[in-house]
């Protein structure tokens, strides 16, 4: 049971490491893979703490200490900026190509107007 | 995004919690309770004139109990005109038996049955969030509905709004002693305890309809604080205007078996105000919001059809032959409604939807609703074609028309929906099953009052909490999903 929440948080601790590499430097990155493989989680972790965030820095330190049990890296004191908030305009532009996962899955939908401005 | 929460405010909760709870257990602890007198209103007198649905029906004087406290012994003809003590002989069985089952399968309706249903027609990133709203609002209704929801909506009080004396459900007694139990007036056959618990049932699914009109934008702790100001401010008069029989619109004979006013009207103008306030989602209209797995809807308006039959036939507050007529024109109007909304989906796109079977079986349960306990077949027949057609009309055309992105069509299907069955109970009505007579033109005007009242307290509780907390998420956790951004999950 513990061991299950334990997985439960590992996962959700990623998924918000990858929402805001994904936001601050483009990069997808594979949930899974990243719980899992500890060579990948390590490139990752490492790859995060070049950027300098602090909130991002919470994360991944949660992260590692839930994956390898302590923390192998230290914590960059300088603070850029925090991740969690970005209500530039460059940042806002984005967000109407980034629905491309959905359009991706537009591909198996025979009629490309269905579910536009409706469900129904 | 995501933080921790003050553990200084659970506390305050838990002491207040306590507080409040002390008053009431000191008096339901004790055998002198405030309804060991029961209230007994003379044929004669005014309230006693009103045209309830319930207390016409089954009135039963209470047993001078053995060992009470009051002795009182009223003639066969009193009528009661707000909860008291009975003994435990005047308890049928069969119809606690059947209104437990009830209460269950109304429970179902809401978990897991809507909250499969609207999770299902969400994108994969709002899935849990959405299913979770419907999820809250059920532990959030249950703790309001004991507190003050019941109080406020089945006690006698002014047309208006009922009083407080089941405040924290005060004076509901199971005395085992005098061999006594309190039972409402409006089901003298059954303990009152399973009375409330019936109604709080009705008092969740009711929010949890209105998640699908704001779905997949806003905050989660707004969402609670408006939950629960709309259950007391909104759902509680509602409910007691139309099945109190001191209410507005019972007093003036408007028929409601099961809440198609107090339900699905109410629920679907609060989701259509939601939906304009909190505004459209981004990219909506623009690019295609697929759902994420129809089955989960389908599965869930299978769970919704199966516990209307505790929904309508539940509402009979017995085991008898109108609870059976209630069940079998629910299933009727629902069959109907489903082929005739596909029927036309046929005709107008020239293919049969999942989503469409789904739909169109919901909208005839909810037409059939306000009407269950007083139409037969042809009636219900007659209902599910016309809530078919214009509920795919209201979630189609209309719904372009009003331009509100009310996300999964709680205004097109309930609104539209309860208004065509509030409207239809009053043309097919059967004497023969209620002794009632109808009229459409009350009908029609409790219906609008219902939808107006409601349209605007929802507004000015929107306002309020907007101004407090901020109803919508910002744009950068709608696009990463509320999943993730409310709620720290998500689906792999």
């Amino acid at each position: 049971m513990a061991e299950t929440l334990h997985s439960t948080e590992k996962v959700s601790v990623a998924a918000l490491i990858s929402v805001i590499l994904r936001r601050k430097i483009s990069r997808t990155i594979d949930i899974k893979w990243f719980v899992e493989n500890e060579a990948y989680a390590t490139h990752i972790i490492a790859l995060c703490r070049e950027q300098g965030l602090t909130d991002l820095n919470e994360y991944v330190d949660r992260f590692e200490i839930m994956m390898f049990g302590k923390l192998s890296t230290p914590i960059p004191i300088p603070e850029k900026f925090s991740a969690t908030k970005n209500d530039t305009k460059e940042f806002r532009n984005t967000l109407a190509p980034s629905f491309e996962e959905e359009v991706e899955d537009l591909k198996e939908v025979i009629d490309p107007h269905k579910y536009v401005g409706g469900i129904r | 995004m995501y933080s921790k929460k003050s553990n200084l405010w659970i506390w305050l909760f838990v002491v207040a919690i306590n507080l409040l709870a002390m008053p009431a257990y000191s008096e339901t602890s004790t055998i002198e309770s405030p309804n060991a007198e029961p209230v007994a209103a003379s044929i004669d007198s005014p309230t006693s004139t009103i045209e309830s649905t319930y207390t016409q029906e089954q009135v039963a004087p209470p047993v001078t109990p053995k060992m009470a406290t009051v002795d009182v012994t009223p003639t066969a003809e009193s009528v009661y005109t707000k909860p008291y003590l009975v003994g435990f002989d005047k308890i049928n069985s069969g119809d606690t038996a059947w209104m437990l089952s009830s209460t269950a399968l109304v429970l179902l309706m809401t978990i897991p049955g809507l909250v499969l249903f609207y999770a299902g027609m969400v994108r994969k990133k709002n899935v849990l969030s959405t299913a979770l709203q419907s999820f809250a609002i059920c532990c959030l209704v249950s703790v309001i509905w004991i507190l003050i929801g019941y109080s406020l909506a089945f006690t006698p009080g002014t047309p208006y709004l009922g009083s407080l004396d089941r405040l924290m459900l005060s004076g509901i007694s199971y005395i085992k002693a005098t061999s006594q139990l309190s039972v409402s007036h409006l089901a003298p056959t059954i303990p009152e305890s399973v009375f409330v618990m019936f109604q709080m049932t009705f008092a969740i699914i009711t929010p949890a309809l209105i998640v699908g009109a704001f779905a997949e934008r806003m905050r989660f702790t707004a969402m609670l604080v408006f939950m629960g100001l709309w259950s007391i401010l909104v759902y509680a008069p509602v409910a007691h205007w139309v099945w109190e029989p001191t209410g507005l619109f019972a007093s003036m004979g408007v028929l409601d078996f099961a809440g198609g006013t107090v339900v699905h009207i109410n629920a679907g103008a609060a989701g259509l105000v939601c939906a304009y306030v909190l505004g459209p989602r981004v990219g909506y209209g623009k690019v295609p919001f697929i759902p994420f797995n129809l089955v989960y809807t389908l599965v869930g308006a299978s769970l919704l059809w199966v516990g209307w039959f505790g929904f309508n036939a539940g509402s009979a507050l017995a085991a008898d032959g109108r609870a059976g007529m209630a069940m079998l024109v629910t299933q009727i109007a629902a069959a109907m409604a489903a082929l005739t909304w596909i029927l036309i989906e046929w005709l107008v796109k020239s293919r049969i939807t999942m989503l469409g079977f789904a739909s169109g079986a919901v909208a005839g349960l909810v037409a059939i609703t306000p009407a269950s306990g007083f139409v037969n077949v042809n009636g219900a027949l007659a209902i599910g074609i016309a809530s078919g057609a214009l509920c795919y009309v209201g979630a189609t055309s209309l719904k372009r028309l009003l331009g509100a992105d009310d996300a999964l069509d709680v205004f097109g299907i309930h609104g539209v929906g309860g208004l065509v069955g509030a409207v239809l109970t009053g043309v097919f009505a059967d004497k023969a099953l209620s002794g009632l007579d109808a009229n459409v033109t009350l009908q029609a005007v409790a219906a609008f009052t219902t939808l107006a009242y409601s349209a605007i307290v929802t507004l000015v509780i929107l306002k309020v909490v907007d101004l407090l907390i901020g109803l919508r998420v910002d744009a950068e956790d709608e696009h990463d999903g509320l999943d993730i951004t409310q709620h720290a999950e998500r689906i792999l």
